[in-house]
Order: structure tokens, then sequence, then C-alpha cells
């Protein structure tokens, strides 16, 4: 893709913010109504009267895709920038809405899930990578922290609207209305096309293909270790977010607990994932990342061990919040500062891969061990384990610019 | 709802995010380029005011479904 080189510094200020907002709408848009799909599984199951484990396993997938067409939309970003790779998501997102609006049978639900699920993939690696592409380095990993926070406040407002539109136009219709919603994401894409490069320093990166990056970050010890790490972060994530609310209720708490804990959950996470994006420019990211999992096992050790209260599960929950999504500023930051900006988005995208099949284990496991062992203990002590082992695994990521040799000694090679 | 309970969780956690910035400033020497240690602390007092007071109104005065709340949330 053709850039233009800016070279007035208020007008690098001015790109930049306009990138740092069209990445923030694209992911608040995008996240929000993703999370808001739950809502439609009790109108499609009537409406196809069909049982409610098919539109889980319909709604797993969708989140199985996302997972794998994060990397491909990111190389697609890489090559083509991240305007056109957003336009391609935003025009299957309509389509897949179109489709899943007019839904007569299973294959229907299946189809416009995958596809769903393929579109929306893209969103959140290319924003980030865009906005690490822009930014000064000073700030980077604060700027991403304030694009996760928008994902995170997009939960907030989009899925009330949803449910919203569904209770007053039905289920059908207010998909309609995504996709008119889904219409304005094409103006961010177009502004998220103003992303330019601001690093100063020109090495062998530029001249690097897609195929190549990719081999070089597999075969990268300091990747591999962190793509590891973040496979125990969507572990956790999504063991917490299923399995709590049950976990609560076996323990006979009050209703309100459980909706107060995740809502103090969500709350701290916008305000942790500023704080560790702020904190990621200031000090070494990969030592914040193992000291995040250390916190988060140890958090979980102690509130396997204490009693449950309505206090305890609070506090539990705020902390939990603080260390829920903050690992994404830092992880993005750290793939950004070793491999250069150039392939951040398919390189987070591969990253993403590893976090959303630790999504899935998170939540296949958490059921599968309450079912053989009638309570939840095992797996809070996983969770341990798996805190104290991205901790060990953190620490030896170097986090320098990785030294590259030229192209064609690379070739040679 | 106990709303003691809630304020109370609140507070101490807040105090755990103020008292990690009152360390890490000491840590840090100040970095002109960027947004300033207070700056940042003030803009983020200023969000988790104005998102627990919203937290608050919304659980409180819209009367929730929790199940319906977890269906959102969770998937």
């Amino acid at each position: 893709m053709n850039r233009i080189l800016i070279t007035n510094p208020k007008q690098k200020q001015l790109t930049f913010l306009i990138v740092l907002i069209s990445g923030c709408a694209l992911v608040m848009i995008t996240l929000g109504m993703n999370h808001g799909l739950g809502l439609y599984l009790i109108p499609i199951t009537r409406h196809l009267t069909i049982g409610r484990e098919l539109f889980g396993l319909a709604i797993a997938f969708q989140v199985l895709f996302a997972g794998i067409s994060a990397p491909i939309f990111g190389a697609l970003s890489d090559k083509y920038g991240p305007g056109k790779a957003t336009l391609l998501g935003t025009l299957l997102l309509i389509i897949s809405r179109y489709w899943m609006a007019n839904i007569d049978n299973t294959f229907d639900l299946f189809g416009s899930l995958f596809l769903l699920g393929f579109g929306s993939g893209g969103f959140l690696g290319i924003a980030l990578g865009s906005v690490s592409k822009t930014a000064y380095k000073d700030n980077r990993s604060l700027y991403v922290g304030i694009i996760m926070s928008a994902g995170s406040f997009g939960q907030f407002i989009i899925v009330p609207i949803i449910n919203y539109l569904i209770q007053h136009y039905g289920w059908a219709d207010s998909l309609y209305y995504m996709i008119y919603l889904s219409l304005s994401l094409i103006l961010f894409c177009y502004f998220l096309s103003f992303s330019t490069d601001s690093s100063t320093s020109k090495t062998n990166e530029s001249e690097q293909t897609i195929s190549e990056a990719l081999k070089e970050a597999l075969s990268n010890k300091n990747f591999n270790l962190l793509t590891l790490g973040f496979f125990v972060c969507g572990f956790h994530i999504v063991f917490v977010s299923t399995h709590l609310p049950a976990f609560l209720e076996d323990q006979l708490l009050p209703s309100w607990v459980a909706g107060w804990a995740l809502a103090l959950i969500g709350l701290f996470n916008i305000l942790g994932t500023l704080m560790y994006g702020y904190l990621g420019d200031k000090f070494s990211k990969k030592n914040l990342l193992s000291g995040l999992y250390s916190l988060r096992a140890i958090l979980f050790l102690v509130f396997f061990i204490s009693p449950k209260n309505e206090m305890t599960v609070l506090l539990f929950s705020s902390i939990l919040g603080i260390l829920w999504l903050s690992t994404v500023p830092l992880t993005s930051g750290l793939i950004t500062d070793v491999f250069g900006p150039k392939y951040t988005s398919m390189l987070f995208g591969v990253a993403l891969l590893s976090h959303n099949i630790g999504s899935f284990f998170g939540s296949w496991l958490g059921g599968m061990i309450f079912d053989t062992f009638g309570s939840y203990d095992s797996m809070w002590l996983i969770c341990v384990l798996l805190g104290f082992g991205a901790t060990v695994v953190h620490f030896p990521i170097n986090g320098s610019e990785l030294q590259r040799k030229t192209i064609q000694a690379i070739k040679v090679n | 709802m106990n709303f003691f309970v809630i304020i109370i969780s609140f507070c101490v956690v807040w105090t755990f995010i103020e008292i990690v910035f009152s360390i890490t400033k000491k840590m840090t020497t100040p970095n002109y380029s960027g947004i300033s240690h207070n700056q940042f602390m003030w803009n983020l007092r200023i969000i988790a005011i104005i998102l627990f007071v919203g937290s608050l109104a919304v659980m409180n005065s819209f009367n929730i479904n929790l199940k319906e709340f977890l269906i959102m949330c969770i998937i």
C-alpha cells in the first residue's frame, strides 16, 4: 500500500489521534456486538426448535474461527494495509449478520456464525498493530491499553443496546440494526488506513516478507514463550467468567454477589488495562508479565483456601479485574519491541490464536472436572500451577529488539 | 444487596492501586515526552469514579435480571 510520508509533527499528532480513535471505535463496536451474541440464544433456539447445546457449539466454533482468522487478517493488514483488511472483515460481518437474520435451519446457523467468527477475528490485532506502528515508542504500551479499555467499555454499551433492540423489534430486525451499525465501521476502516510507521530505525525488517517474518517468529524462543504464556491468560479468563457464577451458587452465596463480582471484574479490567499499559512504557514488560501471572496464581491460591463470603468474593473479583486483560498491552508491546512494528498485527494474531485455544480448554476442562469430581477444587489448583508456570515462562524472555542478520544472509542460510 | 461490602472492596482495591503508583513513581525518572505520572493518575481516578458510580446506578436502578446479565457478560 502506498503511504504518504508525514514529516510535520502537528500533522503526525493529528494522524495518530485519528488512528487511535478509529482503532478504539472498531474494537469497541466489534467486541460489543460479539459479546451480545448470547442474547440470541433463546430467540434463535425457539425459532429453529433446536437445543441450547447446538447454539452453544456454534458459538464455540465462532470463537475458534475468530482465533484462526486473527493471524490471517493480521498478515493481510501487514501486506495490504489495515484499512483494506478491516474493510474485508466488515463486509464479512455484514454478510454473516444478514445470513443470521434469515436463518431457516442449523446449517444456516453454523454457516453464519462461522463467517461471523472469521470476519470478527481481525479487528483487535489490526487495531493494536496500527496504533503500535503509529505511536511513538515512549507511549506505545499505554495507547494499546487504551484500545483494550475501549473494547471492554463496548461490552457495557453495545450489549444493553442489542438487548433493547431484541425486546422492542425482535431478534431478526435487531440484526438488521447491527448491520447498520457495522456500516459505520467502514468510516473507521478508512481512517485506520492513515496509520504510518513512526519508527525511525530502518532495519532489514522493511525487506522481510510475511513468510520470512512468520518463520523468524516461530523459530524464536522469546515469541514461543510469550505465546505459551498467553495460552494461560485465555485459560484463566474463560474458566473464571464461565464457571465463577456456578461456583458461587454452590457456595450458597446470595445471587447479587455473582452479578457484582462480574461487574467489578469488568470495572477494574478497564482500569487495570490502562494501568499496566502505562507501566509497560516505564518498566520491563516481561517482568511486569511475570509479576502479573504470579499475582494471579497467588490470588487463586488465597481465594481457594479462604472462606467464601461476600467480602472475599468481591475482593477476589476486583483484584482479578486489574489482572484480567492487562496482559494484552504488555504482550502486544513485547512483540512490537522484539520484532518491530511492521508485522505486529500478524504476530499478535498468532499469539491470540494461542489465547483462544487456552480459552477453549479453560471452559471445557472446568466443566469436565466438575462433572468428574463434583467440585472445582482441582481446577483452581490447575489455575495456580499454570499461573506459576507462566511466571517462569516469562522470565527468560529477552525484550530487546531482535538483531537481524542481513536478509541475504538469512536466505543463504 | 449490601452496599457497604461493595464500597469497602472497591476502596481496598483502589488503595492497592494507589500504593502501586506511589511506589512506581519513586522508581521512574520523569519522562517528558510522555504523559506525566500525576496527570495519568488523575485521569485514572476520574475514570474510576465515573465507572463505579455508573455501575452502582445501573445495578441498582435498572434491576438487571442476573441470568440475562450473566449471558451478556459471559458469551
